[in-house]
C-alpha cells in the first residue's frame, strides 16, 4: 500500500513534458516549467521561502516558470517522499529543512522509503540558529546558571520542546549529554504556545530558535540564554553563544534545497549558482531578514558536507532517545 | 430527476423497514466490538504507562474497552426497550435510487485515482459529465456545464487565486494557460 | 481610558480614509471567497494575498489581511447552509440544522441570522480589544496545562447534551471519534499508532476530509433517494427571518458572543471548538431540544456567532502578548514582524499610529461584511434555483476539490470517500455524528494537555487540581455531564435521554 501510494504521490510531480530533457546540455533549457516540492502548507515559514526563491530563480531564468507545490503532511515526510520518488530530469526539486529531514528517516518505527542517498544537495539558503529561553524573572542568567540548576536538581527543569524526538528535543539532549545533567521536556506542538507556557511560568525553558524568540525578547517577557551558533545573532548581539558558556554544541534549522537521486549533476549546479547570486543580493538578504531568519549560503558541495556532518551528530543523539 | 419517491404508506412494509433498522444497528454495534477488540489488541503492543504519565497506549486501551462496553450496551437495550423504534427513509432505497447513489460513490473514487496522472481540468470533466447524463440532463447541457465547472474551477483557483492544481500531461491544457 | 479612546477614535479616522476603506473590501471580499470554498480557509486565503502585501504600507497590509481573517467566517456559512458542504472546519455544526433550514426554504433566514450573530460576536470582541484589552493581559497565561485541560474536559463534557435519542449510541460514536483522534504519532514518544502502514496517517488523521465525507458527500448520496424539498421557494417574505426567528436567535447571539469571546483568549482552542461547545450549550439550555437537528433556528444562530467571536479574540492575545492562539494568527503574527513591527504591549505604545487604525478598521470590517451579506442573501438563495441534478454534481465538485486541496494529496479524498459512506450508514441508521465530530477535535488536544501537564508534575495526577480555575472548570464538566441525570423535569429527560432509558 505504502509502495503503491508512493508510485502516486510520484505522479504529483509530474509537471515537466519533455522525456529527453536528462540528457539536455544546458540547464535549464528555455521557457521550461520546473516544479518546487515544498512539504509544509501554504504561508508556513517554509513556503515563505520557497516562494522567496522560486521568485528570485524566475528573474535569474527569464523564461522559465516555478510552481510550488505544497504537499504537506506527517512532518516532512510525505513531501520528501515525494521528492525521492520524482521525476529525475531536474526540472523537480524541492525545499528540505535540516534536520528533519534526517531525522524522520532515522526513526525505523516511521518506515520511510527515503534517506541521504535519495537526495542531491543543491544549496542552503536560510538559517535559524537553535537558541533556549527562560522567563526574564527567572533567576537564571546564563546557559551556565541554568546547567548548574539542573546538576542540583535532576530532571525538575522542564524545558518545552516541539514534538518528541525532533531537533529541538535532540537539543536538549544534546545539551544533557555535554554538561551531564538530566531535564523533564514538555512537548508542544508549535512554539508559540511552548511560549505561552513559559511565560504563565508553568514550564522552566522552552528550546527553540532565535525566529521563534525575537518577539517576546522584545516585549521583555523572556530572556535568551544562549544561541547554539558559532557566532552571536545579528538579532540578539548581547545573547552569548553555546560556545561561549563553554558547550560546543551548534545546532538549528536550515532551509535549502535538493534535487532527487539521479538527477543531472548540470542541474544541482546551475540552481546552485543561481542561489549564490541571489543570496548575494541585498534586497533578498533583507527579505529574509524581514522573516526572522539569517541568510546562509552553502554551494552544492558545502551543503552536501554539511547534510553527511549533521547525520554524524544526530545519530549520536536519537540513539539516547527514550524506547 | 425521476427518482422521486414517497415513504410507502403500506404499514406492513413500514413495519418491516423498522425492524430491517433495528437489526443493521445491532450489526453495525457489534462491528463497533470488533474495532474495540482490534483495538485493545493493537494497544497491547504499546506501551501503556511511563514515568511521566499515560504512554502511547493508554489511551487506546481503555477507549477500546469503552467502545466494546457501550456497544454491548446498546445491542441489550435494543432487545429490552419497549420503546417503538422509527426510521425516516427506507433503509435500502429503491433500484434506481440504490444504482444512483453507487455511481456518485465510484465517481467520487474515480476523481481520486485520476487527479493527479489526468490533471484536474480533465479527470473532474469526466466525473462532471458522467454524474450529469446519469442525472438525465441533456447532452449539451451537460457538456456545458461539465466544462464550465471543471475549468472554470481551475481557473478561479491556478490563474487567480495561485492554488497548485494538477495539470494536464504533457502540458496538453498549457495552451489556455493551465 | 480616555486616551485609548482618543487613541481609538483617531484611528477611525484613519480606517475610514478610502485607501484604507478599500484595503478593508478587498480583504473582506476575499475572506467571503475563500470561506465559500471550501477546503481554503482563512490561513489559506491570507496566503494567496500575503505576496500583495510586500511593499505596502504595513497598517494596509495588515488591515487587509485580517479582514480576510474574520471574514472568511462569514463566507463559510453561505456554503454550509445552501449546499450542505462545511465551507470552513468552524461551520460543520452548523450544518445539523442550516441544512435543514434550507431544506424547508428558511435558508435566508439562516443566512441573515448567520450574518447578524457574526456581526454582534465579532464586534463585540473588538470593542473589548478597545476598552479592556489591559485586563485581559493574562488571560492567556493563566491558562497553562492543567487549565487547557481541565476547560478541554469542559467541552469533552457536553456530549451529554449533543446525544439524540439514544444516549448510548451517542456515547459510542463519541468513543469512535476519540479513537480517531488517537490516529498518528502520540504526543507523549512520537510512535506511530494505528496508521496502517500509511505514511499521510503519521501526522493523525485531518479533520476536513473526515468532515466532508461525514457530513457533506453523505448528504449528496441520500439525496439520490430522497431529491425533494431543497429546492427552495424564493419570496422575499421567506429571505428574511420572522419575528419568531428573531427573538428566538437574541439570547443565542449574545451567549455566543460571550462563549466564542473567551474561548478566543485561550491559545490553542480552534473556532470549530468554540462553535460545538455553543450549539451545545443551545440545545442544553432550549427547552425544546427535539428540535434541534431538524432546522432550529437557534442551531445556526449561535455556533455562528460563537466561531466569528472567538475569531476576533483570539487577536487580543496576539496585541498584548503577542502570541499567536491559531495557525491563521500564527500568519497574521509574520505579517506585523515582517514589516517591522512586534505585537506586544509595547506596540501601542511604539506604534499607535499604526495599531490604532488596525483595531479601528475590524469594526469598519465587521460592518461591510455585515452589509456585505444581508442584503446579498437574496443573490446567495438563488443557488438552490439550480436544478438538483445539475447542483449535485457540482456540489460533489467541490467536496472533491476542498478535501484535495486541504494537503494536494489525493489520499483525503479517499478518505473523504470512506467517511462518505460512513455517514449514509450512520445517518440511516440513526447514529448521531456530532459527537464524533466533537471528541475528534477535543481528543487530541486533551492527550497532549494531560501528557505536558503530567511532565511538569513529573507523573503526579494532583497538578490537575492545582488552581481554583482547573478545579471549578472540571467542576463545570461535571455538572454539564451529568446533567440529564438530574435536570428534573420528566419530559425533558425522555428527549435527552430518548430510547434507551423508558422502558
Amino acid at each position: 500500500m505504502t509502495k503503491r501510494f508512493a508510485a502516486v504521490l510520484a505522479g504529483a510531480c509530474l509537471i515537466v513534458a519533455g522525456v529527453t530533457a536528462a540528457q539536455a546540455q544546458t540547464y535549464p533549457e528555455a521557457n521550461k516549467r520546473s516544479s518546487v516540492i515544498v512539504a509544509a502548507t501554504a504561508g508556513s515559514g517554509a513556503d515563505i521561502t520557497g516562494r522567496l526563491v522560486t521568485s528570485g530563480l524566475e528573474a535569474a531564468f527569464p523564461g522559465n516558470s516555478y510552481q510550488v507545490v505544497n504537499l504537506p503532511g506527517a512532518g516532512l515526510q510525505v513531501g520528501m517522499q515525494a521528492l525521492a520518488d520524482a521525476p529525475k530530469d531536474g526540472y523537480t526539486f524541492g525545499l528540505t529543512s535540516l534536520p528533519t529531514v534526517i531525522t524522520l528517516s532515522m526513526d525505523a518505527a516511521r518506515g520511510a522509503q527515503f534517506n541521504r542517498d535519495s537526495f542531491i544537495p543543491v544549496a542552503n539558503f536560510a538559517y535559524d540558529p537553535g537558541a533556549i529561553a527562560v522567563q526574564v524573572d527567572s533567576p537564571y542568567q546564563t546557559l551556565a546558571d541554568f546547567i548548574a540548576a539542573a546538576k542540583e536538581k535532576p530532571e525538575e527543569l522542564t524545558v518545552g520542546v516541539t514534538g518528541p524526538g525532533g531537533r529541538e528535543h535532540l537539543d536538549v539532549i544534546g545539551i544533557e549529554q555535554a554538561a551531564g545533567v538530566k531535564f523533564t521536556p514538555v512537548f508542544h506542538n508549535d512554539s508559540g504556545l511552548a511560549l505561552n507556557d513559559l511565560m504563565g511560568g508553568n514550564i522552566t525553558a522552552v528550546q527553540g530558535s532565535v525566529g521563534d524568540f525575537t518577539a517576546q525578547v522584545a516585549n521583555g517577557r523572556i530572556r535568551v540564554l544562549a544561541v547554539f551558533n558559532d557566532k552571536r545573532s545579528t538579532f540578539m548581539p548581547d545573547v552569548a553563544t553555546a560556545e561561549e558558556s563553554g558547550f560546543k554544541i551548534y545546532s538549528g534549522t536550515s532551509r535549502g534545497f535538493a534535487l532527487p537521486a539521479g538527477a543531472p549533476e548540470a542541474a544541482a549546479t546551475a540552481l546552485s549558482d543561481a542561489i549564490g547570486k541571489m543570496a548575494a543580493d541585498p534586497e533578498m538578504i533583507k527579505r529574509v531578514q524581514d522573516q526572522g531568519l539569517e541568510l546562509k549560503y552553502m554551494d552544492h558541495t558545502q551543503y552536501g558536507a554539511y547534510w553527511d556532518s549533521e547525520i554524524v551528530r544526530l545519530t549520536a543523539l536519537t540513539a539516547a532517545l527514550p524506547k | 430527476m425521476t427518482l422521486e419517491q414517497e415513504l410507502p404508506p403500506d404499514p406492513a412494509a413500514v413495519a418491516a423497514n423498522n425492524r430491517l433498522g433495528v437489526t443493521l444497528q445491532r450489526g453495525v454495534s457489534i462491528v463497533l466490538i470488533a474495532l474495540g477488540l482490534y483495538v485493545v489488541v493493537q494497544s497491547l503492543a504499546l506501551s501503556y504507562y511511563t514515568p511521566v504519565g499515560p504512554g502511547p497506549g493508554f489511551f487506546p486501551f481503555w477507549l477500546g474497552l469503552l467502545l466494546i462496553a457501550l456497544s454491548a450496551a446498546s445491542v441489550i437495550a435494543s432487545f429490552v426497550s419497549k420503546m417503538p423504534v422509527v426510521f425516516e427513509d427506507m433503509i435500502i432505497p429503491e433500484p434506481a435510487a440504490s444504482a444512483q447513489m453507487a455511481i456518485n460513490f465510484v465517481m467520487v473514487g474515480f476523481f481520486a485515482l485520476t487527479v493527479v496522472p489526468l490533471g484536474f481540468v480533465l479527470s473532474m470533466f469526466v466525473v462532471l459529465l458522467v454524474l450529469l447524463l446519469v442525472n438525465r440532463v441533456h447532452v449539451l447541457m451537460a457538456l456545458a456545464v461539465a466544462l464550465g465547472g471543471g475549468l472554470g474551477a481551475s481557473y478561479a483557483f491556478s490563474n487567480w487565486l495561485h492554488v497548485y492544481l494538477p495539470p494536464a500531461p504533457y502540458g496538453a491544457l498549457s495552451a489556455i494557460g493551465l | 481610558m480616555l486616551d485609548t479612546l482618543s487613541y481609538f477614535v483617531a484611528g477611525l479616522g484613519t480606517a475610514l480614509t478610502p485607501e484604507y476603506l478599500m484595503y478593508a473590501l478587498i480583504g473582506c471580499l476575499v475572506g467571503t471567497l475563500v470561506g465559500v470554498l471550501p477546503g481554503i480557509g482563512s490561513a489559506g486565503g491570507m496566503v494567496i494575498l500575503l505576496p500583495i502585501t510586500y511593499g505596502m504600507d504595513p497598517t494596509g497590509a495588515i488591515i487587509m489581511l485580517s479582514a480576510i481573517f474574520y471574514g472568511s467566517y462569514y463566507g463559510g456559512t453561505i456554503s454550509t447552509v445552501l449546499l450542505s458542504v462545511p465551507g470552513e472546519v468552524a461551520s460543520v455544526v452548523t450544518m445539523l440544522d442550516g441544512t435543514a433550514m434550507a431544506k424547508q426554504g428558511r435558508a435566508g433566514a439562516a443566512l441573515s441570522i448567520a450574518a447578524i450573530g457574526s456581526f454582534v460576536g465579532g464586534t463585540c470582541a473588538v470593542l473589548a480589544l478597545v476598552l479592556i484589552a489591559p485586563l485581559l493581559t493574562d488571560v492567556a497565561l493563566r491558562f497553562g496545562p492543567p487549565e487547557f485541560f481541565a476547560l478541554l474536559a469542559v467541552g469533552l463534557a457536553t456530549l451529554s447534551l449533543l446525544a439524540g435519542e439514544s444516549m448510548l449510541r451517542a456515547l459510542a460514536m463519541a468513543v469512535f471519534g476519540l479513537m480517531l483522534g488517537v490516529i498518528g504519532s502520540d504526543p507523549t514518544m512520537g510512535m506511530p499508532r494505528f496508521t496502517f502502514g500509511l505514511t499521510p496517517l503519521l501526522g493523525g488523521l485531518d479533520f476536513v476530509p473526515v468532515v466532508m465525507g461525514l457530513f457533506g458527500l453523505s448528504e449528496v448520496l441520500l439525496a439520490s433517494q430522497n431529491p425533494v424539498g431543497k429546492v427552495a421557494n424564493v419570496s422575499m417574505k421567506a429571505l428574511y427571518p420572522s419575528k419568531q426567528e428573531f427573538k428566538d436567535s437574541g439570547m443565542p447571539i449574545a451567549r455566543g458572543t460571550v462563549l466564542g469571546f473567551f474561548l478566543g483568549l485561550v491559545p490553542g482552542t480552534t473556532q470549530a471548538l468554540a462553535s460545538f461547545l455553543s450549539y451545545a450549550v443551545e440545545k442544553g439550555v432550549s427547552r425544546h431540544p427535539e428540535r434541534f437537528g431538524k432546522g432550529a433556528i437557534e442551531g445556526v444562530a449561535g455556533p455562528e456567532t460563537a466561531n466569528n467571536s472567538h475569531a476576533n479574540a483570539a487577536l487580543i492575545p496576539l496585541f498584548t502578548l503577542g502570541i499567536p492562539g491559531s495557525p491563521s494568527v500564527a500568519i497574521l503574527l509574520g505579517a506585523f514582524i515582517m514589516n517591522g513591527l512586534t505585537p506586544g504591549p509595547l506596540l501601542f505604545s511604539q506604534h499607535p499610529q499604526v495599531v490604532w487604525p488596525i483595531i479601528a478598521s475590524m469594526i469598519v470590517g465587521n460592518f461591510m461584511l455585515l452589509l456585505l451579506n444581508v442584503p446579498l442573501v437574496g443573490m446567495w438563495v438563488k443557488v438552490l434555483q439550480i436544478p438538483l441534478k445539475i447542483l449535485n454534481p457540482l456540489i460533489i465538485m467541490f467536496i472533491c476539490l476542498g478535501t484535495f486541496l486541504v494537503n494536494n494529496n489525493p489520499f483525503d479524498v479517499w478518505v473523504m470517500l470512506l467517511f462518505g459512506l460512513l455517514g449514509v450508514i450512520l445517518r440511516k441508521l440513526n447514529f448521531p455524528m456530532a459527537p464524533l465530530a466533537l471528541t475528534m477535535i477535543v481528543g487530541p488536544l486533551m492527550e497532549g494537555a494531560l501528557r505536558q501537564a503530567l511532565s511538569i508534575s513529573r507523573g503526579g495526577l494532583e497538578i490537575l487540581v492545582r488552581g481554583p480555575l482547573s478545579i471549578s472548570l472540571l467542576v463545570i464538566a461535571i455538572i454539564i455531564l451529568t446533567m440529564p441525570l438530574w435536570s428534573g423535569k420528566v419530559r425533558r429527560r425522555s428527549a435527552v435521554l430518548g430510547a434507551d432509558a423508558v422502558d
